[in-house]
């Protein structure tokens, strides 16, 4: 995956592609709209810890997936 | 009466799940109705922009523990990446340990599903088992370390009862050490009664509350039959014979009856 222009990066979040300028995890999916207050969060398939989200930098072709709760059986 | 699972002591044996009702208002009501204390719950993508959670907002409000599942996983890695962040969430240690086997009857998969517990408890976690009636599969689990054991009564959210009571009084007789909850498939209050009757620990139920008529009236309705069911295996249920035998007394019988 490239990314499309100097500095930007082409992540997929959720399933759904985004370009971002390279900052840390938690700025960037803040950016993006997601809430963190209730959510737990993986990077390329391994979790980061909460208080890990600011200082884990993003980087091109990353997948990341933000999940909250939700009803279940 | 009080009853130990796992880590905690609770009264109540009707383990709730939270998917599929009307409204989180008929949840919440169902839950009082209820009088559970454990709601199943599960992770899933948030989706950007959604604003505050209020499903979770209102299932923190019942006071209820949290048991979150790993509904949807089909590998080993998949069931430890979803109850870390499980744990990150909902700050338990409790895991609903669901690894999928096959996509149209919901069954675990047998092969994976002891390694997978057993990851899971080397690291920290308490795991409530969804397996089958297997008997070999749930001795395995229980020494691998699952202290709670959840065998299918049918098919998840099929409603079809208990498909193999034999089965299930089984693992009464020969898992007495560990705690068993039928998970999956109950349909009706008659069926958790059933369960109870066998000499389960509790019942999990979802479907056959969440998709009544009256999902409220349901829940009070399980939430007694748990009761009754736990309380005639306590009070000893009579023998069963082929043959009719009298219970009104024969001595004293009127003149009518003599030959």
């Amino acid at each position: 995956m490239n990314s499309t222009a100097h500095n930007r990066l082409a992540i997929v979040v959720n399933g759904r592609r985004a370009h971002i300028a390279a900052q840390d995890l938690a700025a960037t999916l803040e950016q993006l709209g997601y809430d963190l207050s209730w959510a737990a969060v993986a990077l390329n398939e391994e979790i980061v810890r909460r208080e890990d989200l600011a200082s884990t930098p993003v980087t091109d072709g990353d997948r990341i997936e933000v999940l909250s709760p939700m009803s279940g059986g | 009466m009080s009853w130990q699972l796992a880590d905690a002591r609770l009264d109540s044996r009707f383990l709730l799940g939270t998917a599929g009702y009307p409204s989180p208002d008929v949840l919440c009501r169902a839950v009082a109705a209820a009088g559970a204390e454990v709601l199943t719950v599960s992770l899933r993508r948030q989706m950007a922009g959604a604003g505050r959670n209020d499903f979770f907002d209102r299932v923190r409000e019942t006071g209820c523990r949290m048991l979150p599942n790993t509904a949807g996983c089909h590998s080993a890695k998949e069931v430890m990446l979803t109850a870390q962040m499980a744990r990150e969430v909902f700050g338990t240690h409790w895991i609903k340990l669901e690894l999928i086997g096959d996509d149209y009857n919901l069954q675990p998969d047998p092969i994976a599903l002891v390694d997978a517990a057993r990851e899971l408890i080397d690291d920290g976690f308490e795991v409530f088992a969804y397996t089958t009636d297997d008997l070999v599969l749930c001795t395995r689990l229980f020494d691998a370390g699952c202290r709670v054991i959840m065998p299918w009564a049918s098919p998840i959210g099929s409603g079809q009862g208990i498909l193999n009571p034999y089965a299930l009084a089984t693992l009464r007789a020969r898992l007495p050490q560990a705690t068993l909850i039928v998970d999956a498939g109950i349909g009706s209050p008659a069926d958790a009664v059933t369960a109870m009757q066998l000499g389960m620990d509790g019942c999990l139920i979802n479907s056959a509350v969440a998709q009544a008529a009256d999902p409220v009236g349901m829940a009070r309705a399980f939430g007694l039959a748990i009761e009754a069911g736990r309380l005639a295996r306590e009070s000893g249920i009579m023998a069963r014979h082929d043959s009719a035998r009298a219970s009104t007394p024969v001595v004293g019988q009127p003149f009518w009856h003599a030959s």
